[in-house]
């Protein structure tokens, strides 16, 4: 199932609202479909709000493959965007220490399973995938 | 669909999805407040990485004068959500 949205964060609604309707068709469970609503909307968000250049709309798509759930993005005439290998979020640092920066990859890294980057003509593209079989969440303690 | 509103109570109700395009609507009504208060999340489905990213920055606010924010009546996603992120330390929740 696929979709264009443009590149703002008020599309928001039609982009949570494409992965309910693929939710219903392939009768998700509830855990992963929460799973994935968070993860097309934390990728989606970074490439609206880190992605310099783009002004086309971006493309998402979902799929099932294999025991496997894909979500796929592409962000057009974009400079080259990097999905970060920061270090894994400091959850226990005290309310003064804490941010809340980094969290939004943090739980794409953990609702799923695989992420990976690509860049070829201007265009990014981001894949997360998820093994079906999962009902946990993985708890990253960091450090 | 998101709401917003404070019950006569003095509660804060949110309800429906916070996603990243409601954080300056949730931005604006948490700064009204202004000493310990609910959080009642009993009809919210969903919050993403930036929504809480406003939580906790009125939790910082409200900290530095010995107040806070109760988050009550998380869901089973929330809650696995907010341990996730760490949250269950640095917000009392109920």
């Amino acid at each position: 199932m696929r979709g264009e949205f443009t590149r703002e964060l008020g599309s928001l609604g039609g982009v949570l609202g494409l992965v309910d309707r693929f939710a219903q068709e392939h009768g998700l469970d509830e855990r992963t479909a929460f799973a994935t609503r968070l993860v097309v909307e934390e990728l989606f968000a970074n490439f609206v709000r880190h992605n310099r250049g783009g002004v086309r709309p971006v493309e998402v798509e979902l799929t099932m493959a294999g025991g496997s759930l894909e979500v796929r993005l592409w962000d057009h005439d974009v400079a080259p965007f990097r999905v970060p290998e920061r270090a894994p979020v400091e959850i226990g640092r005290p309310l003064d220490e804490r941010t809340a920066g980094g969290l939004g990859l943090h739980f794409v890294r953990s609702y799923f399973d695989e992420l990976t980057y690509g860049y070829s003509d201007g265009t990014v593209c981001v894949t997360a995938r998820r093994n079906l079989w999962r009902t946990d969440v993985r708890h990253q303690t960091g450090g | 669909m998101f709401d917003i509103r404070r019950a006569d109570d003095g509660r804060w109700v949110l309800s429906g999805r916070l996603d990243a395009s409601r954080v300056e609507t949730v931005r604006a009504a948490l700064r009204e407040i202004t000493g310990t208060c609910q959080l009642d999340f009993s009809d919210l489905e969903y919050i993403s990485s930036l929504g809480l990213g406003v939580l906790l920055e009125a939790q910082k606010r409200l900290g530095a004068s010995g107040h806070g924010l109760v988050i009550t009546n998380l869901n089973e996603h929330l809650t696995d959500l907010f341990r996730l992120a760490g949250f269950d330390s640095v917000f009392e929740i109920r």
